[in-house]
């Protein structure tokens, strides 16, 4: 059973996963591309003073990325759902409601986890190669909140499709931004440090708001 | 006969709308019933209450014996269900959409699938969304039959099938029902071609039950008788014997369950001058349209 939803919700995310995939890649490539032009061809000293006594951030492009990661796989996942209410076949199936759906949004939450370690091992690994432990480290505490922006934004945006009524989703897609605005508060590297185990908490609350959808669904709102 | 499906004072309101109140009925296993009503009338409502989708008002419905809002996986798995407009996920092709349901079904029947696609004329990796209406239906009615479950839900899946689908479609269904003592709740709003296929017919206008009666006897019962009024005038009401009108000029269609000669005394009892009575044969849809208005 479990091995049938996995197929039938890969079907649905294997294209955008890919995309977002090789996108991703070819944007951290880009960031180290320009730090080395930076490094080599260009004044390094001033990169460096850039960095270490500015404060400089060298990969804000990657802001925002994770978070159109967690977005797109939910858009791709859950939409051809609510299509025609096409969950009414899922909720029909002989499982129980809650349980699919569950499983439906581990299977989505793994495969965004899994793009985006695929981005962080590769952000951290190759700016190793290029920078100090210490400055590595400063830079994981600056990108994690982003990434856990892209996990939070998947879970939210499950939650706001699969919501029945339209009323309802817009409430949510303001409570869904203002949610996110705070993964990104702050401009210097590690401003959010002290923020990433109660960012962990709170994803972990609404890694199951979709529950609640599915629930509204099943009492009749359409 | 043991009862597949009971509905037992089912009640509905969609905000102050009621759509229905004390709705009853059940069928017995190896029947067909169809709920006939105009769009609005409340069928996709007693469909989603009998797939646990809405909980009603009040009342409940049994489905093979637990209560639709709390079905077990056991029971959904005898449940075989059309979605309105033969809704499938159309993102699979016809294989992988077998793949996907054959992992749900302990006793799936791929036969019947893989035989009823055959005679499609789609290509292997064909996605769902790409194919016409017709073969859309038959994907949808080749799951349920791989699915082979006692309880066949299907909602208006008359929905968009041009004439020779809806005949393959029902012949189908109706043989498949018929060999293997299938129980099925259908209902439609085009009712061409019902007679076919249905059993007994509940008729639902907005708020009530019309009628609800195996189809023959209701075909038998039902009738049309025209007349041409001397006044056209004049102003007939719905009393009596009379369950509906249809008046055009001097030309009035009166609906009733009366005999003729019923009818010839209300109208002479009335004081109505009317000449060429005659009575109508009907087919169903005719049956179904004069108990329910044009309107």
């Amino acid at each position: 059973m479990l091995k049938a939803i996995v197929y039938k919700e890969w079907i649905k995310i294997k294209r955008v996963s890919l995309f977002l995939l090789l996108i991703g890649v070819l944007i951290v490539i880009g960031i180290y591309s320009n730090v080395r032009h930076e490094l080599i061809i260009k004044d390094a000293e001033s990169y460096w003073n850039g960095i270490l006594q500015q404060r400089a951030i060298w990969f804000y492009v990657l802001k925002f990325v994770p978070l159109i990661v967690g977005l797109l796989i939910a858009v791709a996942q859950f939409v051809p759902e609510i299509v025609d209410k096409r969950i009414k076949l899922t909720l029909h199936l002989p499982t129980n409601e809650e349980t699919i759906v569950l499983k439906m949004v581990l299977f989505g939450f793994f495969c965004t986890t899994l793009i985006l370690s695929v981005f962080m091992g590769m952000f951290l690994g190759m700016g190793a190669y290029f920078f100090p432990q210490e400055i590595v480290w400063v830079s994981f505490l600056t990108t994690a909140p982003w990434f856990l922006a892209g996990i939070a934004a998947y879970f939210l945006i499950s939650f706001i499709v699969l919501e029945p009524l339209w009323k309802q989703r817009i409430f949510y897609m303001l409570f869904g931004a203002a949610f996110l605005g705070t993964f990104f508060k702050g401009n210097f590297p590690g401003t959010n440090e002290y923020l990433l185990w109660p960012f962990v908490g709170l994803i972990a609350c609404i890694s199951i708001a979709t529950l609640f959808s599915i629930y509204r669904f099943r009492k009749g709102e359409m | 006969m043991e009862n597949v499906v009971e509905c037992i004072n089912l009640t509905h309101y969609y905000g102050k709308k009621m759509v229905y109140e004390n709705l009853n009925f059940n069928i017995k296993r190896g029947s067909i019933l169809g709920l006939l009503g105009k769009n609005g009338a409340g069928k996709t409502t007693t469909i989603n209450i009998i797939n646990g989708f809405l909980t009603p008002k009040s009342g409940k419905c049994m489905i093979l014996g637990e209560d639709s809002r709390y079905l077990s996986s056991k029971t959904k798995a005898q449940i075989g269900y059309l979605i309105e407009g033969h809704v499938q996920y159309a993102f699979m092709n016809i294989y992988q959409i077998e793949k996907f349901y054959s992992g749900f079904f302990p006793n799936w029947k791929r036969e019947a699938y893989f035989d009823l696609m055959a005679k499609l004329k789609v290509t292997p990796k064909q996605k769902i969304s790409t194919m016409s209406c017709g073969q859309r239906s038959q994907v949808a009615l080749g799951l349920i039959l791989a699915q082979d479950p006692e309880l066949l839900v299907l909602d208006d899946f008359t929905l968009g099938l041009d004439p020779g689908y809806r005949r393959l479609f029902i012949d189908y269904l109706r043989d498949y029902a018929k060999e293997t003592n299938k129980t099925i709740f259908t209902t439609s709003h085009i009712i061409q071609d019902m007679e076919r296929l249905i059993d007994d017919c509940m008729i639902m206008d907005y708020n009530r039950v019309l009628a609800y009666m195996p189809v023959k006897k209701f075909l038998n019962d039902f009738r049309e008788y025209t007349i041409e009024l001397e006044n056209p005038d004049i102003g007939v009401a719905l009393e009596g014997p009379i369950v509906n009108l249809e008046k055009m000029h001097n030309k009035l269609e009166i609906y009733t369950y009366a005999a003729p000669e019923e009818i010839k005394g209300y109208l002479d009892a009335k004081g109505l001058g009317y000449t060429n009575f005659k009575e109508v044969d009907m087919s169903l849809e005719d049956a179904f349209i004069g108990l329910t208005g044009k309107y």
